[in-house]
């Protein structure tokens, strides 16, 4: 949405925008406090939903966070917190791009470094079922296409 | 797009201190930021002063295919079969100077000496500002790394994609590259030669990066005709030239 504000100022500059040129802008009007909302259920669960998502992938496989003797249970909370906070400001902001470009390409590559890929692919699975669980049903859709991207990129 | 960053180097070791000093203005905001790789994060463009500079304030420049053009055949003008060579070398000087200021801006971001930090993620750190800046995506095989030697594969040269099919390697600044920073890194001579190239038709470029004595056996059977996969398969059995 801000780059789209951004392109529009440019390209509009001393003329009217057309209709079409505005129509992002009310789609996003349109949904704006059903953004926030959600932005601000995400924020005030970060913990719960990071709590269910650790006991799910415990559930799945209990040691899970552990490479040999050593237990990372702390670093890929971090990290999931990052990821959510991330994706929460992309579905706020309705910039999914942002998100691929500034963050999962990179990412990807430091979870495939450290060969978490198996790790990663549970827990993006599991991460937008935790999210869901504390949105109402007009802002999961906000939040679907953030996970499936941040699922398919991460989690592939 | 390609850009090129002059290398400069910080004495201080403060983290928080050294980002204060950075006029790239993300960063001064989020010195413990690491996913800045966004081209419009990473790069600050100040209009005022006219310039570009990288997120560790290092001077960008934009250029053009044309220019990379101009590079490769105005050298190729100067000093005829020797621009390979000449290419390979400056490659090498800067890999060398890159391994330096890299290592200051490793420990001071992760706050982590090099050494004990994970070889992989290493290199993905290293990497990411060229990605970054235009010269390509990168893979890198290191299952042979006991061996002496590895093998990075770069998608998207700038070279071999300007260029085109020319019917031969050219990406000796990327061989030089590799060849001067893992010296650098490890602190033994290595070399590097490119296997195959986007300019031989071949989708990627690959690169064997090694000891000397790998590079001659690669460089060996690659004038006597031996594709990637031939030197490759030679390699991972262990085959080295008889001399």
């Amino acid at each position: 949405m801000l780059r789209q504000l951004e392109k529009l100022s440019l390209e509009a500059d001393g003329r009217y925008a057309r209709a079409e040129e505005l129509e992002f802008l009310k789609n996003y009007l349109a949904v704006a406090e059903q953004r926030i909302s959600a932005y601000e259920k995400i924020r005030d669960a970060e913990e719960k939903i990071l709590d269910q998502v650790e006991q799910q992938l415990r559930a799945k496989s209990p040691h899970i966070f552990r490479k040999g003797n050593q237990d990372y249970s702390a670093v890929c909370r971090r990290d999931r917190k990052h990821v959510l906070r991330l994706a929460a400001a992309a579905m706020l902001f309705a910039d999914l791009e942002a998100l691929r470009e500034g963050f999962l390409l990179w990412y990807r590559t430091i979870i495939k470094a450290f060969r978490d890929e198996k790790v990663a692919q549970v827990t993006y699975q599991v991460l937008p079922q935790a999210v869901n669980q504390v949105l109402d049903g007009e802002e999961v859709p906000l939040m679907q296409p953030v996970m499936a991207l941040t699922q398919s990129i991460l989690g592939e | 797009m390609v850009s090129a960053a002059q290398a400069q180097s910080k004495g201080s070791t403060d983290a928080t201190a050294l980002a204060q000093s950075y006029r790239h203005r993300l960063h001064q905001v989020h010195p413990r930021r690491t996913n800045h790789y966004r081209l419009r994060d990473y790069l600050q463009f100040d209009n005022q002063r006219g310039d570009i500079t990288d997120w560790y304030n290092q001077r960008v420049t934009l250029v053009t295919e044309d220019f990379v053009i101009g590079l490769v055949e105005g050298l190729e003008e100067e000093v005829g079969s020797a621009s390979a060579l000449v290419m390979y070398r400056i490659g090498e000087e800067w890999g060398k100077r890159d391994a330096v200021v890299f290592k200051q801006h490793f420990e001071q971001e992760y706050q982590r000496e090099l050494r004990k930090a994970a070889l992989t993620f290493i290199l993905e750190a290293w990497w990411w500002p060229f990605t970054t800046q235009g010269w390509g995506n990168w893979e890198v095989d290191l299952t042979e790394q006991k061996n002496g030697f590895m093998f990075i594969n770069i998608f998207d040269s700038v070279v071999a994609r300007t260029l085109g099919d020319v019917g031969k390697p050219v990406c000796y600044i990327y061989a030089g590259l590799f060849a001067g920073f893992f010296t650098g890194l490890i602190q033994k001579p290595l070399g590097c030669i490119e296997l195959q190239c986007y300019a031989m038709g071949e989708t990627y470029c690959k690169f064997l990066v090694g000891k000397q004595d790998r590079i001659d056996a690669a460089a060996f059977w690659q004038n006597e005709g031996a594709t990637a996969r031939d030197i490759e398969k030679r390699l991972r059995q262990g085959e080295l030239v008889k001399r």
